[in-house]
């Protein structure tokens, strides 16, 4: 009986207690690759790299009065290797190894490459900490664009103008090795429409193509697009020439990678003889609520919400959005800042915000558009500087509430040193601050704007080269 | 006649003198020689048969083995008895031999087993018979022991390849049908007469025989020097016959066939043996096969077992064949013409079987009245066919590429794989390649080359080996119907089906192997079987046998190459074995059962040993890879997480109705319960082996333990024999312990077991009429799109993600990263296995690190060097994922990180798999660019990351081990991305090439002149060496199982009889006036006529000199023939 007993309890145990502890649900750990953060807007990745790889929007062909170049700065203190692989329309073309000295920049001109048309680039440096930007000339100016170190398969032009004199290209690069098949939804006003030569769009393996949006879209004042990849990913930079009664310029960005529920714009301004204008897509099928916050010289005005539909696009007069009871302009004149976020808590689904900013000096006319930063940071380089002695080269805006200080460095053979009166610049919460780049040794060398307790939002204000005018630019931030 | 002789003699010059013209006829000398060991209470009997006999010049010699303790008994009722002990056993004819040298003189010997009582009369009748006849050897009519009336053995009759006919029906009465006298080819050596002379000059019995067989092999040989052997059915005894019953351990069929075949190898002429050999071969083969369907399977495993080992005793068989060349003084057709025509196994098959019906009937009070023998035998034909039907398909159309189940090799080139010393797993090491590889390459030839036959066979048939092992298993209980439903039992669950669909050969292989190693552990336990069962009380917990050391090292070695064979497709198997010993024992202990059940925990470990050994040198490359998990999980299907019910009902793969299988636990709780005595044990060691084992697989599988076991499938292997123990214990309970008595809570159970059963029948009877158990879909037959090695060169494919879905067995790298490295074109066997870490698994390890890290998207340029074209990430494999669960978990970011990459490219993307090519590949062999071979000397995560890898020609397509492979060569540098070895060689224009370091792995020649070229592995001695040590390990260990015993064994036995001085004079016992006025007075023997040839009779009774012994016996050799050659 004993036995028989002492049986049973092994029997029943045994299979009591393997259900009591088998249903218990252990999570099994799986093996998870770093998920690829949602492309975002230009960075400079500084994280541990064995290389690093960035996407040039493109390069005109070589002309007399259209080129550009590859500018790669190497901030660090130990020489940088790697390689260039162009693409033309035709295919890759054969990597170029390169090197590059501590704390040193070097320009590579890759436009010769082709006759005519765009030269992609892919820039792999088997280091981290290192800057590429790129720099095209035009008739109408310089423009000046980071490369990005994400290919994506979404990207999203907000702002966009056709017609009356103005050019617009996409310039589509795909690095990969495999064709990228791209949908292109093009929106006008409340109207989207999804032209049929752009369906099924192919850009070859390694290759650039160029797609004239003004052919497909005419005469729009304003125009959004919207370019999905049904398979791979791919690069798309706009190529904008403005000639319009109230836009003259000459643009060459980068698009938005990915939809935020935050932007950032430093650089922003009221007054006589500018205007300025934020395009706001909403790529998403729900309807958005934005909180608009302006920031001028009086402290942070109060909030203001406005709708954007889904999959439209609304343009946004900051100075006509923000009235008092009378209807006046409560953003007082001069400079500001504006943050753009989605009201929605914890809302994930985000819109694309892109700025127009046209000044009027001396009767000319100069439009910068400028994709907004999606994130704030410490740390912002501007690795091209600035090529000459320019009075308010950086705009710096603390976008929190607090108080502190920043420093603006030059980045020289001795490493980053602050520059002259520089070195601490007390900054109020929301406060923005125009940098002066005009002393010796701050000049032609990359500039990099750091604070330890302040999350800042940098823009650049780049001489075109073309009667006193400035085309703006994102810095990167770390 | 007598002229004829007269001839001879003045030929030959023999003087022969004839007693029998000068003296009085006396009755001749007989000496009853009996060998005894450990008799029974029948023994009495035996005794007072010998004590009553009429024959007045009877001796009585006892060859008493073991202790003696049967001395006093002998002396008891025979006190003139010469009983001699001899020490230890060394089987019946071995020991009867001492006769030749105990006892001197003229004379006959009647050699007797001590289970055989005579009648009163039996030796007169046979002397008087072999004196009329002039017999060499006679024989009585043996009856049954207990019903006189039965006929046991009238005579033998023997066909050409040894069978035994005794054409007598089952059961058959004595009605004096058969009490002709006539010649025969044997008698039984239960009770036979032989002439003293004669069987000194045949050399006694083969004392290479102990038992089975060595009567056939004496009589045989008798026929062969022109004796004449009768049967004498006037003279009666009574015969046991039980030794399969005094000696369990010496096994009942296999013994017999070997002696059987070593007797027919001997006897047979030069000329005719070869076509016999063949044709006993093809006999075997086909009584095997019908045995899987009659019970005869024994018998005819051990006919194969047999003859297939033959070739291993041929020094042994030589040898004896020049012994016995001096007695083939007849013609071998003569010899032949004696025998049965056809086969006598094929004759009296109808009657064996009722035969083998009416012993066990009498065995076993527990098998039933009629026909359930017969029943079993329709039972396991039916479920065959089950089976059969339900593997229609894999049989008909053959089996898509499902898991494990994959090509196999030519076996050409398996065996040159094996041999070589090359293992071509993963990115190639000098460690030795899989002993699996080997086995399947002889496999191979086994079948004449028809692999896909063989894959086929090894889908198939392990589920039916698995059956009849269950079935030989389940002898453990003395009840036919017990028996039956341990049968279904073990059958209807649905572990192998499931294996099948889920593409797990390695589980079918555990299902199949260990039914039959837990007989051998509860043989080497010495638990009793069935018969020994039956005979004792039922309240008994346990009967234990005695097991010699010798059969229980035996045992342990068949132990081990059974675990060896499944360890050499599943290497934690091994280890399975030695748990199931361990909760073998500890269930026993539990239930109070025997104790020896420790001895095999201690056999089992010693198995593990030996399995090592065996395995050498692959073995040692599981022990240096220094990783359990390795071991343990290295196959396919671990970590499958299929959940608590999946597992505990055998849900491996699909299957419909699967959770139904739950209720055949039903008798692994209630048959514990309603036990008694030795069914208590029994369900004991079944319950407690199903509950730990399926437990062990539910919790591991779950990752409820602290360490890595065994993928479930073959931790489930157990746990079904453990159900399937249960399920014959219960029913066995409810026959004895519960049936007839008053009804209580019992009974009920009893209907909940039957019910259980009958559930749990259902998943596997549905599957069964899928055809291919569900096993429908290839995750592998994109690989047969990519392109062959000759377009570009021999390549690579790494398989990546969730090692569920992997196709061959994978490493897991830091971040639980799975991957698998296979060679271009189809997958084979051989890629089943893990292959080795090498320098190349660091290279892969950090390109993943890279990509999970998003540190480069140029991990293709890392991989390229090592020959990886294609990237393939299986994402369903619609085996476990169409189950129902969801397996396909892909890693989270995975493709993300692929399409990431700039080296990557889509080359195939459908609901199972997405498929990559690495743009930046290098041929496995080629020669490199001034980029590839500039970098080829650098090594390093940033150094080839960096960079572009270059590019590379192939060269040397399809270049393998074993065989030099011939290539033109341009000067440069030749890639060869494979471990570095010193082995490989490359020569070109004749001229050696040095090989260099490459990419801090691989192997480079830098040539400085072009040319035709060769690239050779050549193998070490060493591994020659220890290939040869391997085979000779095998076949050893396979000798000692067949149970051929060294012949020194023999000698030293036969000696220490030998060495004993005589005890006995023949001529000096012959007491004429006895014979004038005793018993014989007037009697048979008076009214003798003796036979024209003279010298036979006169050589029988009267000895002469040994000078003059073979000039005697050379003429009583020609007149022996010439007499047959009349008679005929």
């Amino acid at each position: 009986m004993i036995r028989r007993l002492l049986v049973m309890i092994l029997v029943l145990g045994g299979i009591a207690g393997t259900i009591d502890i088998a249903r218990v649900n252990r999570s099994v750990a799986q093996p998870e690759f770093t998920r690829l953060a949602s492309p975002s807007t230009p960075y400079l990745p500084t994280r541990d790299l064995i290389t690093a790889t960035y996407y040039c929007p493109g390069l005109p062909a070589a002309s007399t009065t259209a080129g550009g170049e590859i500018v790669i700065t190497n901030p660090t203190d130990v020489p940088v290797t790697g390689q260039i692989e162009p693409y033309t329309d035709s295919g890759a073309l054969i990597p170029q190894l390169i090197s590059i000295a501590p704390r040193s920049q070097q320009p590579f001109n890759l436009d010769a490459l082709v006759q005519t048309g765009y030269v992609g680039v892919t820039v792999e440096i088997a280091h981290t900490g290192v800057a590429v930007e790129q720099r095209t000339h035009s008739a109408v100016g310089t423009s000046i664009a980071p490369c990005s170190p994400d290919a994506s398969q979404n990207w999203y032009f907000a702002d966009g103008v056709t017609g009356d004199g103005s050019a617009y290209d996409l310039v589509l690069t795909n690095p990969f090795p495999d064709d990228a098949v791209v949908d292109m939804t093009f929106i006008a006003g409340t109207v989207q429409r999804q032209p049929t030569q752009f369906q099924d769009f192919v850009i070859p393996a390694k290759s650039v193509r160029v797609v004239a949006i003004d052919a497909a879209a005419r005469n729009e004042p304003t125009l959004s697009l919207i370019l999905h990849s049904r398979r791979g990913r791919f690069v798309a930079a706009k190529v904008q020439s403005f000639s319009t009664k109230v836009r003259n310029g000459y643009a060459f960005a980068l698009g938005a990678p990915s939809a935020a529920v935050d932007w950032y714009f430093a650089d922003g301004g009221k007054g006589t003889g500018t205007t300025e204008t934020y395009s706001v897509l909403n790529p998403t099928d729900t309807d958005v609520e934005v909180d608009i916050t302006v920031t001028d010289a009086t402290g942070v005005l109060p909030a203001v919400r406005t709708t954007i539909p889904s999959n439209q696009t609304v343009v946004v007069d900051i100075a006509g959005q923000f009235k008092n009871a009378s209807g006046a302009s409560t953003v007082s004149d001069g400079t500001h800042s504006v943050t753009m976020s989605v009201a929605t808590l914890g809302a994930t689904a985000g819109v694309v915000v892109e700025r127009a900013l046209t000044t009027t000096v001396s009767k000319n006319i100069s439009t910068t558009t400028v994709i907004g930063s999606q994130f704030s940071s410490q740390t912002w380089w501007a690795p091209l500087g600035v090529p000459v002695a320019t009075p308010g080269a950086l705009v710096v805006t603390n976008s929190s509430g607090q108080a502190g200080t920043f420093s603006v460095n030059a980045v020289g053979p001795g490493g980053a040193n602050p520059i002259t009166g520089l070195e601490a610049v007390p900054l109020a919460g929301g406060a923005t601050f125009y940098v002066d780049l005009t002393v010796d040794g701050a000049v032609s060398v990359p500039i990099v704007i750091k604070s330890t307790n302040l999350p800042l939002v940098v823009e650049q204000r780049y001489p075109t080269g073309t009667k006193g005018g400035r085309t703006g630019a994102l810095l990167l931030p770390e | 006649m007598q002229k004829e002789y007269d001839e001879f003699v003045t030929k030959s010059g023999a003087s022969l003198v004839c007693p029998m013209d000068e003296s009085p006829i006396a009755a001749p000398p007989v000496v009853a020689v009996v060998v005894t060991h450990g008799p029974g209470p029948w023994f009495d009997d035996v005794l007072a048969g010998l004590a009553r006999q009429d024959y007045p010049n009877l001796e009585t010699m006892f060859l008493v083995t073991g202790d003696g303790v049967a001395s006093e008994r002998i002396r008891s009722v025979l006190p003139l008895a010469h009983v001699r002990v001899v020490p230890g056993n060394h089987g019946f004819g071995p020991t009867a031999n001492a006769a030749l040298h105990l006892i001197e003189g003229s004379g006959l010997f009647c050699f007797m087993h001590d289970d055989v009582a005579l009648d009163s009369s039996t030796i007169t009748l046979l002397v008087e018979e072999l004196y009329r006849s002039n017999a060499g050897i006679v024989g009585p009519k043996l009856v049954e022991w207990d019903n006189p009336l039965v006929l046991q053995h009238v005579g033998l009759g023997v066909d050409r390849f040894g069978e035994v006919d005794s054409a007598l029906d089952p059961g058959e009465v004595d009605q004096e049908q058969h009490d002709a006298v006539q010649d025969v080819f044997c008698v039984p050596s239960a009770c036979l007469m032989v002439r003293a002379d004669l069987f000194r000059e045949l050399g006694g019995f083969n004392k290479a025989i102990e038992y089975q067989g060595d009567d056939l092999d004496l009589c045989w040989r008798a026929h062969l020097s022109g004796a004449r052997v009768l049967v004498v059915p006037t003279a009666r005894v009574r015969h046991r016959e039980a030794l399969t019953e005094r000696r369990p351990d010496i096994g009942q069929f296999a013994p017999a066939a070997r002696n059987r075949l070593f007797t027919v190898a001997t006897m047979t002429g030069a000329l005719r043996l070869p076509t016999l050999l063949v044709e006993t071969l093809l006999l075997s083969l086909f009584e095997t096969i019908i045995g899987l369907f009659t019970g005869r399977l024994r018998q005819g495993l051990a006919s194969l077992r047999a003859i297939v080992t033959l070739p291993i005793r041929l020094p042994a068989i030589l040898s004896r064949r020049r012994e016995v060349k001096p007695l083939r003084l007849v013609p071998d057709n003569e010899v032949v013409g004696l025998q049965i025509r056809g086969s006598a196994r094929l004759s009296s098959f109808r009657r064996h079987r009722q035969r083998a019906a009416a012993n066990k009937q009498n065995n076993n009070p527990l098998r039933r009245r009629g026909s359930l023998i017969r029943t079993g035998t329709v039972l396991r034909t039916v479920i065959v066919l089950l089976a059969v039907l339900g593997s229609r398909s894999i049989i008909t159309k053959g089996l898509p590429v499902v898991g494990q189940f994959v090509p196999l090799q030519a076996p050409r080139a398996a065996l040159r794989a094996y041999l070589s010393g090359w293992n071509i797993q993963g990115f190639g090491s000098s460690s030795a390649s899989p002993s699996a590889v080997g086995m399947l390459g002889l496999a191979g030839f086994a079948v004449f080359g028809k692999v896909a036959f063989l894959r086929t066979l090894l889908i198939v048939l392990p589920i039916i080996v698995g059956y009849f092992g269950m079935w030989r298993l389940a002898d453990v209980v003395p009840s036919s119907r017990a028996r039956a439903v341990a049968f279904i039992v073990y059958a209807a669950v649905p572990l192998p089906y499931t294996a099948i669909a889920a593409g797990r050969w390695n589980v079918l292989a555990a299902y199949a192997a260990m039914p039959w190693v837990i007989d051998l552990l509860r043989r080497i336990s010495g638990l009793a079987a069935s018969a020994d069962l039956a005979r004792v009380d039922n309240s008994v917990a346990d009967v234990v046998a005695r097991v010699s050391g010798l059969e229980r090292v035996r045992l342990t070695v068949a132990l081990a190459i059974i675990t060896a064979i499944v360890t050499a497709f599943a290497p934690s198997f091994a280890l399975i074995v030695v748990a199931v010993a361990v909760v073998l024992a500890i269930a026993t202990l539990c239930a109070g059962g025997a104790r020896s059940t420790l001895v095999g925990v201690a056999a089992a470990i010693s198995a593990l040993l030996i399995v090592f050994v065996l395995h050498l040198p692959w073995s040692a490359t599981l022990l240096r890879s220094g990783s359990w998990t390795d071991v343990i999980r290295s196959g396919l299907g671990a970590d499958a997480h299929l959940g608590l019910t999946r597992v505990a009902a055998f849900g491996l793969g699909r299957n419909t109705l699967g959770l139904l299988a739950l209720a055949l636990y039903a008798p692994v709780v209630i048959a514990p319960l309603i036990g008694r005595g030795w069914r208590l044990t029994w369900a004991s060691r079944g319950a407690l082996m199903a509950v730990t084992f399926a437990a062990l697989a539910v919790l591991d599988d779950g990752g409820h333990l602290p360490f890595r076991l065994p993928e479930a499938g073959l931790l489930l292997a157990p746990a079904a024999c453990g159900i399937a123990l249960a399920a014959a214990a219960a029913t066995a309970s409810l026959e004895l312990d519960v049936r007839g008595a008053r009804f209580g809570w019992r009974q009920p159970l009893g209907i909940v077991v039957t019910l259980g059963v009958a559930a749990g029948l259902l998943p596997s009877l549905i599957a069964a009429f899928n055809g291919t158990w569900f096993a429908e879909r290839s995750t592998t037959g994109y690989l047969r799109q990519l392109p062959a090695a000759s377009v570009d060169g021999d390549y690579r494919t790494l398989f990546l993600g969730d090692p569920r879905l992997l196709p061959a067995p994978s490493h897991r790298t830091v971040g639980g990263i799975s991957y698998a490295v296979v060679n271009d074109g189809p997958m084979v066997a051989a890629d089943q296995f893990l292959a080795p870490t090498t320098g190349g698994d660091t290279l892969v390890s950090e390109a993943l690190g890279l990509m999970r890290d998003a540190r480069s998207q140029r991990a293709g340029r890392l991989l390229a060097p090592l020959g990886i074209r294609y990237v393939v990430i299986p994402v369903n494999d619609h085996t476990d994922s169409a189950a129902g669960t969801t397996v396909s978990q892909l890693a989270p970011g995975l493709l993300d990180a692929m399409t990431a990459q700039l080296d990557f490219r889509v080359v195939g993307s459908t609901d199972e798999v997405r498929v990559f090519e690495n743009r930046a590949w290098l041929p496995v062999t080629a020669t490199l660019d001034a980029t590839a071979a500039g970098r080829s000397d650098q090594a390093g995560l940033a150094a080839l990351v960096g960079e572009s890898s270059g590019t590379g020609t192939a060269a040397f397509i399809d270049a393998t081990a074993g065989k030099p492979a011939t290539a033109t060569l341009t000067s440069g540098t030749l890639l060869f991305s494979t471990s570095d070895s010193p082995n490989w060689h490359l020569t070109v224009a004749g001229v050696d090439v040095p090989h260099r370091g490459a990419y801090g792995w691989a192997m480079a020649f830098d040539t400085t002149t072009g040319g035709p070229a060769t690239l050779v592995y050549r193998t070490p001695s060493i591994r020659r060496l220890l290939i040869l040590g391997q085979f000779i390990l095998w076949i050893l260990g396979l000798v000692f199982v067949a149970g051929l015993r060294p012949r020194f064994r023999h000698r030293r036995g036969g000696r220490g009889i030998a060495e004993t001085a005589p005890v006995l004079n023949l001529d000096e016992i012959v007491e004429p006036s006895r014979f004038e006025t005793g018993a014989f007075a007037g009697g048979s023997l008076a009214s003798m006529s003796i036979d024209d040839d003279l010298p036979l009779g006169a050589d029988l009774f009267f000895d002469d000199a040994d000078d003059g012994a073979d000039a005697d016996n050379a003429g009583a050799d020609v007149t022996r023939s010439q007499r047959r050659e009349e008679r005929r």
